[in-house]
């Protein structure tokens, strides 16, 4: 299991390796690789970066879409999911 | 003008462009008034035709590399006698060698040059850099060496196709079977003599970093690319900064164990679920070097400043997200100019008016 001092470098490692470019357009520091992003995902991206966990990125998406909280807990796994596929956050287990 | 004269050569910039003009707009962007003397194999290698920044002053054709390094010496002594060279900065993988074995009689005549140890040269080469990794813990491709088609075809065999086939200094082919494996070998053998090697094929993102080490193996600057685009062959025709410490680390512990001397470049591959893999490293700087140049991380002007015993200037970290993309621009020039080039093997800029052709 991780300590908490651990899990916070992560978060501020992986926050440290990304750079937005408005809300559309997104730079990996450390791959070199880039993505063009829906203002959604930026708005989980950001969140997800800053240190929120699984549980209360379902709550600020259903606060701020407006969308039941089973519906905002799907989307944001199936969007996490599509980041770990694309290398863009490591697999929960690394 | 600086009574400072630097001979550099690997001066074509084509679909397979070398780092001469690049080492030259690198240098002279900072010091206008240097006197580049450019040693050229081909009076049709294209910055001898160049009237901007990355011009040469003069220009004088060299002995192929495989002529050795006796006739290197002998051109270079002349080339020497009439220009007082003070550096020499080769950019070519074939010639590096020759240039090494001439080294003391280069430093006897007083002209500087910063080049790797026999022992660091051999262990980077092709056909030896399995060797060095296994050594040191290193990632690298599968990559076998061979003299005759039918062992490398039994170690392509090993691998599995489909395998790169490669040339000792030049060219690389992916090939899908025995049949096309002989073709390439005899194709590469042919230009470039043997041994050829059969390497892994891996798939994925090439990463560059190009780098001046101090006499000690200690990197002094570098620069960490992601090639963005790449020509049918692998060329990198745009790249990314990228700031990976894994990269960085890497490199300081390859140059550090091969006590590397001078400029670098160490490539890199990254498939899917693996680590990175190096499986180049360039005894020279790269074709993109000025890239770095332009945003602070000018290295060959520390190279200058080194050879020179100046005080160096400083070198900025490069950031990540600063990306180059090569432009390929059309350049005029007068056929009398190959003509005087192709004739005397030597043409010295602003000396020449047009010879006029003759009926």
């Amino acid at each position: 299991m991780r300590s908490q001092s651990e899990t916070q470098a992560e978060h501020v490692d992986r926050a440290s390796r990304f750079r937005f470019y408005g809300d559309q357009f997104l730079l990996n520091t450390v791959s070199g690789k880039f993505y063009r992003l829906t203002p959604t995902a930026a708005f989980i991206l950001r969140a997800l970066l800053a240190g929120k966990n699984n549980d209360e990125l379902g709550a600020i998406v259903e606060q701020r879409y407006g969308v039941d909280r089973p519906r905002a807990v799907r989307d944001v796994e199936l969007f996490l999911s599509e980041l770990r596929s694309l290398g863009i956050i490591e697999n929960p287990s690394h | 003008m600086t009574d400072v004269t630097v001979a550099i050569t690997g001066l074509h910039r084509g679909d397979n462009p070398q780092a001469g003009a690049s080492v030259i707009r690198s240098l002279r962007r900072v010091l206008p008034d240097i006197r580049v003397v450019g040693l050229s194999y081909d009076p049709l290698e294209s910055a001898l035709y160049s009237r901007g920044i990355d011009r040469v002053d003069a220009t004088y054709l060299l002995p192929f590399p495989m002529k050795g390094p006796e006739m290197l010496l002998d051109r270079l002594t002349y080339i020497h006698r009439k220009e007082k060279l003070r550096i020499v900065i080769p950019c070519l993988d074939s010639e590096i060698l020759n240039f090494m074995m001439i080294s003391p009689e280069l430093k006897d005549m007083g002209v500087a040059a910063m080049l790797p140890s026999p022992s660091a040269f051999e262990w980077r080469a092709k056909e030896n850099l399995a060797g060095f990794c296994r050594l040191h813990s290193i990632s690298t491709p599968r990559t076998y060496a061979a003299q005759d088609v039918a062992t490398l075809a039994r170690y392509a065999e090993e691998i599995g196709y489909p395998v790169y086939v490669k040339g000792k200094y030049y060219e690389a082919w992916l090939v899908y079977s025995a049949i096309e494996l002989a073709e390439r070998f005899d194709e590469i053998a042919r230009v470039w003599g043997t041994p050829i090697l059969v390497q892994e094929a891996l798939f994925g993102d090439e990463f560059d970093v190009v780098g001046l080490a101090d006499a000690s193996g200690g990197m002094v600057g570098h620069c960490a690319i992601r090639k963005l685009l790449r020509t049918k062959n692998g060329k990198g025709f745009g790249g990314i900064v990228v700031n990976d410490p894994e990269i960085d680390r890497t490199a300081r512990r390859i140059i550090k164990a091969l006590r590397w001397t001078g400029p670098f470049e160490i490539e890199f591959l990254k498939a899917p679920n693996r680590p990175h893999m190096l499986f180049e490293i360039n005894p020279r700087f790269p074709a993109w070097i000025d890239f770095p140049s332009q945003i602070g991380c000018n290295l060959p002007l520390r190279l200058y400043e080194t050879l020179l015993g100046k005080k160096p200037s400083k070198l900025e970290v490069c950031d990540a997200g600063q990306m180059f993309i090569r432009h390929s621009v059309d350049l005029v020039g007068d056929i009398s100019e190959l003509a005087k080039l192709s004739s005397d093997g030597e043409y010295v800029a602003g000396s020449l008016s047009k010879v006029e052709a003759r009926a």
